[in-house]
């Protein structure tokens, strides 16, 4: 292993790699902080460029543009609340808080420390347990995929703060809003109102865009001033990327979310992110903290997209099966430079698969001191008028919402969310059980009919085996134990 | 917001949800059994928990929240959706430019000079930005409509 690994740093400080890995940094990290231009988008552009290139480059290039790219998405969280991708949404909630305190610089620094560290431990669960990794994944069937995706939503609606019927009724909607289009078990158009365009199904990079964007420009409309109420900036880079090491748990326990995540393909850093938060805050002494700028609240979102990130790379190089639609571009570049997922490309291409984990490795620390290194710009948005700041985000992050996909019903359903998310947030229901509604529904309910198919009907098939069955069990218990708690105190 | 206000408003926001969980439960029973079967299931679970939600609303009276200033709140809606129509009708130039300088104009923004450098400068970034990553910018239906007759 040593000795691969040592072949691969060889390999890949060639000049050439290093260069196209630096210009994927760089593209990723302003592609990322673009709200609806996220690193997948950023790569599936690039990916025809990728052709004219040998193997390595190209994959590098790809996997600093994803890595960078991630971490995009979470400056524009935090400094506008307007997650550049989905899979930072849950880093809007405290990393903005620090942002409206005048702690932008202080929230960056703990997003750019953990974001690095996550993506580095995920690297290093890919190269020392991918193959075991992968064999535990595909132990989950149908009905462990339902028990998940029930798990997820019952984290979130426990633990975002509130009432817990709002928590679920907002991830009923979620469900709800994710029927709207044709339904993956019969190809049957649901719930469209005669629109054809919703037949593709809602996409949820422009229901992000709104619930996180739109909702909160209105916010800062009606709120006026700065998004740094004090109209200054406090504290700095350094003092949040040392608050990082103050909370070792947080951060351990954010990147054994993502690399959990990562490796169950289909699920992505959008659950991930949204559910070391809900861990996090469930974890915390002080729950009542979150939401208004608990470090924790950062450093586990953070941490968990960005392992993630990279475990997801684990199914794609071992199986051939994509853990998310970053890994799913790297896997198409894979396959057409020739070359197989599976135990052979371990064994064929040792150069090529040792010297990607190790350029995975320096793609961490390039976006971590490209970070660094504009940091500075992006604070100064936090202390720009309202009057202007706010318009000037909403005209961004609805043209966003539309080049997504070049649709302007994305544009529309990024403003009906938009109220959706006013109204909601005025009202304290939780728009992150929506959101994690959305992005559960349709594996939700595909494994829910495959489990249905498997058991000739029966619903037994969910609690008659031990995995799904302590999964669903779990969810009740998160579920149940704040009503009961909250009766028995009161 | 004063706290009956908000009592009112949260039983009106649970309603219209449990409004569109009734409507779900109704356009299933038009669907064949397979991709009615969850939509009913979410739907039974969603009219439930809205009636819950509007109980306790109508139990208890939440919070005070912070006062809303109404010309602010109403162009904070209005912002969006006339955006959102300026973009469908005149495309992403015209609408931009023109909504960069009257919003903040409406929120009381007065520095002409600094207001249209910065309008004219975040518009031209973001199109050539967009023209570069090959999106096709709306041209707007009235442009369209102009070149095309």
């Amino acid at each position: 292993m040593l000795d691969n690994l040592w072949l691969g740093l060889i390999t890949v400080l060639a000049w050439k790699h290093l260069l196209f890995m630096v210009a994927g940094a760089f593209f990723g990290l302003w592609i990322g902080v673009i709200p609806g231009l996220g690193p997948v988008m950023a790569m599936a552009i690039l990916i025809p460029v990728t052709f004219a290139m040998d193997p390595l480059s190209g994959l590098l290039m790809l996997a600093s543009i994803h890595a960078a790219g991630t971490y995009g998405g979470s400056v524009s969280a935090i400094m506008i609340n307007v997650p550049g991708d989905p899979g930072s949404a849950a880093t809007t909630f405290d990393g903005y808080a620090l942002a409206r305190q005048g702690k932008v610089l202080v929230a960056l620094g703990l997003s750019v420390c953990a974001s690095m560290i996550g993506g580095m431990v995920g690297v290093v669960a890919l190269i020392a347990a991918a193959q075991p990794l992968a064999e535990i994944a595909l132990t989950f069937g149908p009905p462990e995929y339902f028990a998940l995706a029930l798990l997820g939503l019952s984290v979130v609606a426990a633990a975002t703060g509130g009432s817990v019927f709002k928590g679920l009724l907002m991830g009923c909607l979620g469900l709800a809003v994710s029927f709207i289009g044709t339904d993956s078990v019969l190809g049957f158009a649901r719930f469209t109102f005669g629109v054809i365009e919703l037949e593709a199904k809602i996409d949820f990079v422009p229901v992000v865009i709104g619930l996180f964007a739109v909702s909160e420009l209105m916010m800062l409309m009606v709120r006026g001033g700065t998004i740094s109420e004090s109209g200054k900036l406090e504290g700095s880079l350094w003092d949040g990327i040392r608050l990082v090491f103050a909370y070792p748990l947080a951060l351990l326990r954010g990147i054994v979310t993502g690399i959990f995540v990562g490796i169950v393909p289909g699920i992505g850093a959008v659950t991930a992110n949204l559910l070391a938060y809900a861990i996090e805050r469930r974890q915390a002494r002080d729950p009542s903290r979150f939401g208004k700028g608990a470090p924790q609240g950062v450093i586990g979102p953070e941490s968990a997209n960005n392992a993630c990130v990279t475990a997801a790379i684990i199914p794609t190089v071992t199986l051939g099966v994509p853990g998310s639609a970053g890994a799913a571009i790297l896997l198409v570049a894979l396959t057409i430079h020739g070359l197989r997922p599976g135990p052979a490309l371990f064994t064929g291409s040792t150069d090529l698969i040792y010297g990607f984990f190790v350029g995975l490795i320096i793609s961490q620390l390039l976006f971590a001191v490209m970070g660094v290194l504009f940091t500075r710009w992006f604070a100064v948005v936090t202390v720009v008028p309202s009057q202007v700041l706010a318009p000037a985000l909403l005209v961004i992050s609805l043209v966003g919402a539309y080049a997504y996909q070049q649709q302007p019903a994305d544009v529309v359903v990024a403003i009906l969310f938009g109220l959706i998310g006013f109204a909601a947030q005025r009202l304290r229901y939780p728009v992150i059980g929506l959101v994690m509604g959305l992005v559960l529904g349709e594996m939700a309910e595909t494994a829910f009919h495959q489990s249905l198919q498997i058991s000739d009907g029966s619903y037994r098939i969910f609690v008659s085996r031990p995995l799904s069955a302590s999964i669903i069990a779990l969810s009740a218990g998160l579920v149940l134990w704040p009503i009961i708690f909250r009766r028995k105190g009161s | 917001m004063t706290k009956a206000v908000r009592a009112w408003a949260d039983v009106a926001m649970a309603s219209a949800l449990g409004a569109y969980f009734v409507y779900q439960l109704a356009a299933a029973s038009r669907y064949p059994p397979e991709p009615a079967l969850f939509p009913r299931i979410v739907g039974v679970a969603g009219v439930l928990l809205a009636v819950a939600v509007v109980v306790r609303a109508l139990a208890q009276t939440a919070a005070a929240g912070d006062r809303l200033e109404l010309r602010r709140a109403a162009l904070a809606v209005a912002a969006p959706v006339g955006f959102g129509l300026a973009l469908w009708l005149l495309g992403y130039w015209v609408a931009s430019l023109a909504a960069l300088i009257a919003f903040p104009l409406l929120l009381g923004f007065r520095r002409m000079g600094a207001l249209v450098a910065t309008s004219a400068g975040v518009t031209l970034f973001f199109g050539v930005v967009l023209a570069y990553l090959q999106v096709r910018l709306p041209r707007g239906l009235l442009f369209e409509r102009l070149l095309g007759g």
